[in-house]
């Protein structure tokens, strides 16, 4: 016994030997389901077989097949469903003792990584035709890699055969244009064509010019009662183990063969000591079996009776039925092409060669059918017939799915290939119908079905198992933008956190101490992450009135002005100041999570409105400090001789001035409400400054602040944060910033949607709330009104230190016509939290203190 | 190769360096709109092709540019630049 | 071995109309056409101010309108020297290589966006300085079976000795 099978813990024994059954599934090194026959040993493996209870040999737990009445196909849908507890305990149990192993959880993560190739040509499978058509190819000059799932040869038992592959490999392997990967899977096939192509060693997207898809023939399998049991061999398994491995298959066998290839089969695994009790072999070979061996002519095995293993084989034929005594049975009964992988390929950038498509050709004809696959012109087709109806058995192996299971759902009325895959998994196992697809068309179309129904199930990746982990090879890296004071954050303790792609410090450790010193002594943040853009040329100032919703050639050399972007739509998305550096040349800053994007949507409307202005993306080029507090004035005095008080440099706007010798354009910004100077900077220049200030500002009480203080600070002067705030459909009016839109300008982006809207009664907004006490909601509770319909939510909402009770901003919608003037929060706990609605900030609502 | 979008400045690339902003409306984007109704269903109402579509793509990790092209919903073959 | 140095140079970003930038001068530095109204003029990091006032100076009566920025803090330069160039690619990129050298491309560099300077015996990478950690990483990660290690920073150079004889 080698393993168990998936659904009712049958005993399987060694079946295939090419990797296309289930058969020799095993756990190697904590890894479940490896297939034993098509991986390579390595010295130091551990190799264990699916655990059974109370040892893997006698597995009481089988017993699991005495409730088969209990478990027919689609039981999930009939059975342990009413009532519903009863699924809550039976499917932990199910779960338990169904599949091939349990999942190791404690595996370190891989760390395959991925890498490109673009050959000319790229054949999948190894063998004569794939061999012959990589030769071919690569001989009219092209790039060629070759892959193949294992060794060159080694599902092949010796032979003429496994010859010619040896011979074929050998030139191939010495040619210079011709790259091979061993044990490497082709997982799918592509648009493209794009092949994955999953090895030890890396995960290789191979983008070909085009693909020779070689992949060979499967014996045909065999669907009788007792097929599955351990003993049952097909004809290529049975001489691979006898030929390559040089160990018989059994002692004595029952061998049913049906091509020439079979009767090599026979004489190799006579060779190895079997036993034949009986050849049975179709009326033109009989007279090639070898002396000695009983034949029977035109005879079918029509069951295998044993429990444990085969102990005999019944056959029937024109002249009877007899139950034969043995321990083995081995069909070699034809090829079915294993085809998943070429008909997953959309149009001509395929090709089969070989068995795949020329199932049970010579030698010769599969050669010849590969060459001229290698040179680009198909290598043939030949179709097969479908085998005959079988009656009764496991149609597949990998899924437990018996003849009666397809019976049951025919009954049901899944009456085509699709539905009756679909409804009880045939086909949908590790084989990948391998060996049940051709039983399972046999069986529609034995019962009367058409062409559609009949059809071949549409063909998808993977064609071969491949875990996830390794589809993830070299994927598993986030990416992380950091500013240039990255570095110094760690060494400040920082805190990093995700924002949007960028990491920024949340905190240094104390985000409340941080807080204080913003609004009571002086404090620096890295605001590197701003989207920055110098905007100038002929056409700057006609482009940017026509792009936002502000006036501003009224800007003036030195001065800034807050701004908001909208779409066609008339919704912000965007939002930032405009600096007039001198006439027709501007520096824009935007939001960190924007700036990628922006400039997409500067270029658009550039293009789009034929003006000449450089559009200089400076978002990396430069980094950004905000010094920020009352003792700001004083801590940048200290370093910088250009003058600063406000009657030189008045709020809201911008100066170049020097700071412990680095050259800054200063801005003069209200988000947090304190006295703040923005310094943009060059990047590398980042480090000197940001150490300069935390040095001159110790008395001071200096200490950096992180996005945790940031949030709460601009919240107390009911500044929005774009998509926190806002929403995808926030217009200026429903945001409260009526006074950044001027209508009365001929045109800028989003006007028609803004004219259009305005014709409409509002709805919807954004209010401010405060909240009395200590209590405050949390960020997404739901806001009701007096009587309990439901308002809106809360989008930000945090306790002011500074003015002693919650301050908050939310979405409502008007209520009976009117705005409400409280609410009600809810958040989702046991309290509810009395809201009042205000207007202006919560504090310094003069803007005395970052005007000073 | 899978979809590769022909940059004027920078060649053939694989479709993912690129945003895409979709179908691009008879006309272009607007400039000043006499006519509201018109904005509208420019804005607003797409045709949604099955068939070639033209369309504006950014290259967002190469040139930063836009290019346009058509190319057809149904095939994913892309027509060249337009 | 494989050595990655990082490279101290200059990127001067000119602005302009492009019939204006197509006369830019290559005796000025190696001249890198981004896009049609945008060229860098790279070189070592020792003739940054140099570089810069002549940039301008040249713009300045080639296309008033235009403009000369310095864009060489908002870029992390890598160069691999050797011929190992076309093994490394396959790593860091999913498209293939061009075979004309030298070759400049502009793409998707290990999922940033990059540019990429190919010549016979070096390879010079271009990425967003808020990412060169991450190519970093990668390079490192990838190349791990060349014996990949960061070497010291040195100068940006790119002169004839990189277009050695060997044909692709």
């Amino acid at each position: 016994m080698f393993s168990r099978s998936f659904k009712y813990r049958r005993r399987r024994g060694l079946y295939c030997l090419t990797g296309d059954c289930p058969n020799c599934l095993v756990t190697v090194d904590g890894e479940p389901a490896v297939r034993a026959c098509v991986t390579p040993a390595r010295a130091g493996q551990r190799v264990a077989r699916r655990p059974g209870w109370p040892s893997p040999d006698s597995d009481i737990v089988g017993g699991i097949r005495l409730l088969k009445p209990l478990l027919p196909v689609g039981f999930y849908y009939k059975t342990f469903i009413r009532p519903k507890w009863v699924w809550r305990m039976v499917e932990p149990a199910i779960r338990r003792l169904a599949g091939v192993g349990p999942v190791p959880k404690d595996l370190p993560p891989g760390s395959r990584e991925r890498r490109s190739h673009h050959p000319d040509v790229l054949v999948i499978g190894g063998g004569v035709a794939g061999l012959a058509a990589a030769l071919t190819a690569a001989e009219s000059g092209g790039s060629v890699l070759l892959v193949d799932e294992g060794r060159l040869g080694d599902k092949v038992a010796p032979g003429p055969t496994r010859s010619a592959i040896d011979r074929l490999a050998d030139q191939a392997r010495a040619h210079p244009e011709i790259t091979i990967l061993e044990v490497a899977t082709a997982v799918g096939l592509y648009e493209g064509p794009l092949v994955p192509v999953n090895a030890p060693d890396a995960l290789h997207l191979v983008f070909a010019g085009r693909v020779v898809v070689a992949t060979g023939a499967v014996e045909l399998h065999a669907v009788f009662p007792g097929a599955d049991l351990p003993g049952v061999w097909l004809g290529r398994g049975a001489a691979r183990m006898a030929g390559s491995h040089g160990m018989a298959p059994g002692r004595v066998a029952v061998f049913a063969g049906e091509t020439d290839e079979s009767l090599h089969h026979l004489e190799t695994i006579r060779a190895s000591g079997v036993t034949v009790a009986a050849a049975l072999v179709p009326s033109g070979l009989a007279d090639r079996v070898p002396e000695g061996v009983r034949t029977i002519v035109s005879g079918r095995v029509t069951s295998a009776d044993g429990r444990r293993r085969v102990v005999a084989a019944t056959v029937e034929s024109p002249s009877g039925r007899e139950r034969i005594a043995c321990d083995t049975v081995i069909l070699s009964l034809g090829l079915v092409p294993r085809d998943s992988l070429l008909r997953q390929s959309q149009g001509s950038e395929a090709i089969g060669a070989g068995d795949v498509v020329l199932a049970g050709a010579d030698l010769e004809t599969s050669m010849a059918s590969g060459r001229s696959a290698g040179a680009g012109t198909p290598g043939g087709r030949r179709e097969v017939s479908l085998p005959p109806p079988c009656r009764g058995g496991f149609v597949c192996p990998c899924e437990d799915v018996e003849l009666g299971d397809l019976d049951l759902a025919w009954a049901e009325g899944y009456q085509s290939t699709e539905l009756l895959k679909r409804y009880s998994t045939v086909t949908m196992g590790p084989c990948q119908g391998a060996l049940c697809h051709a039983h399972l068309r046999s069986f529609v179309k034995a019962r009367g079905g058409d062409e559609l129904r009949t059809g071949a199930t549409t063909a998808r990746p993977p064609a071969r198992p491949v875990k996830l982990e390794d589809i993830a090879a070299g994927a598993r890296y986030p990416l992380e933008y950091h500013t240039g004071l990255h570095e110094r954050h760690l060494e400040l303790g920082g805190i990093m956190e995700w924002a949007g792609a960028w990491k920024r410090p949340e905190s240094y450790g104390d985000p409340l101490a941080e807080y204080w010193a913003v609004r009571k002594d002086v404090s620096i943040m890295d605001v590197g992450t701003l989207g920055k853009y110098r905007v100038t040329g002929p056409d700057a100032t006609e482009f940017l009135e026509r792009l936002y919703p502000c006036h501003v050639a009224t800007i003036a050399p030195g001065k800034s002005r807050y701004a908001v972007l909208l779409n066609e739509a008339g919704y912000l998305f965007d939002d930032g100041m405009i600096c007039a550096l001198g006439a027709g040349d501007y520096y824009l800053t935007l939001t960190s999570g924007g700036a990628d994007a922006a400039e997409s949507w500067l270029r658009e409307w550039a293009e789009t409105w034929g003006l000449e202005v450089h559009i200089i993306n400076q978002t990396t080029t430069l980094g950004a400090i905000n010094v920020a507090g009352p003792a700001a004035r004083r801590l940048l005095s200290r370093l910088s001789t250009d003058p600063l008080e406000a009657a030189a440099f008045p709020y809201a706007q911008h100066r170049r001035i020097t700071v412990a010798g680095v050259s800054c354009l200063a801005m003069r910004v209200g988000f947090t409400g304190e006295l703040s100077y923005e310094l943009h900077h060059p990047r590398l220049a980042g480090r000197a400054l940001w150490d300069a200030l935390l040095e001159a500002g110790r008395d001071l009480g200096i200490r950096p602040h992180g996005l945790a203080a940031l949030r709460l600070l601009r919240l107390e002067k009911a500044h929005i944060i774009v998509n926190q705030d806002t929403d995808f459909d926030s217009t200026p009016a429903k945001l409260g910033l009526d006074w950044a839109v001027k209508l009365d300008k001929p045109f800028f982006v989003g006007k028609p949607a803004l004219q259009r809207i305005a014709t409409l009664e509002r709805q919807k907004g954004l209010l401010q709330f405060t909240f009395p006490g200590p209590d405050t909601p949390a960020e997404g509770a739901q806001l009701l009104g007096a009587d309990g319909t439901h308002l809106g939510y809360l989008t930000s909402a945090r306790f002011s230190p500074v003015l002693g009770h919650g301050v908050a901003l939310g979405w409502v919608r008007k209520h009976n016509g009117e705005w409400p003037g409280t609410i009600v929060a809810h958040d989702g706990g046991d309290r509810r939290f009395q809201g009042t609605v205000t207007t202006g900030a919560f504090y310094d609502s003069s803007g005395a203190r970052l005007r000073a | 190769m899978p979809l590769m979008i022909p940059c004027p400045n920078c060649g053939p690339r694989p479709y993912g360096e690129f945003w895409c902003s979709g179908e691009l409306p008879d006309g272009g984007h607007g400039g000043a709109a006499s006519n509201l109704e018109a904005d509208y269903a420019r804005v607003w109402l797409k045709r949604n092709v099955a068939g070639p579509q033209p369309e504006r793509w950014f290259h967002h990790a190469g040139c930063r540019r836009w290019l346009a092209i058509r190319r057809n919903t149904l095939s994913n073959v892309v027509d060249g630049n337009d | 071995m494989l050595e990655i140095f990082p490279c101290d140079g200059v990127i001067a970003a000119c602005h302009g109309r492009p019939e204006a930038l197509d006369e830019l001068p290559d005796a000025l530095a190696l001249v890198l056409r981004t896009a049609p109204d945008e060229a860098w003029l790279v070189a070592s990091r020792s003739r940054r101010e140099g570089l810069l006032r002549s940039a301008s100076l040249w713009l300045a009566s080639a296309d008033p309108g235009g403009v000369v920025v310095d864009q060489t803090d908002g870029w992390s330069i890598y160069s691999l020297p050797g011929p190992d160039g076309a093994e490394v690619w396959g790593r860091i990129s999913v498209t293939a290589l061009p075979r004309h050298r030298p070759a400049f491309l502009q793409g998707a560099l290990s999922g940033v966006p990059g540019k990429a300077l190919v010549a016979d015996q070096a390879l010079f990478l271009f990425v967003p300085a808020s990412v060169g950690h991450h190519l970093e990483a990668r390079l490192l990660a990838t190349c791990v079976d060349l014996g990949a290690s960061i070497g010291a920073p040195s100068l940006f150079t790119f002169g004839p000795k990189m277009m050695a004889e060997t044909v692709r």
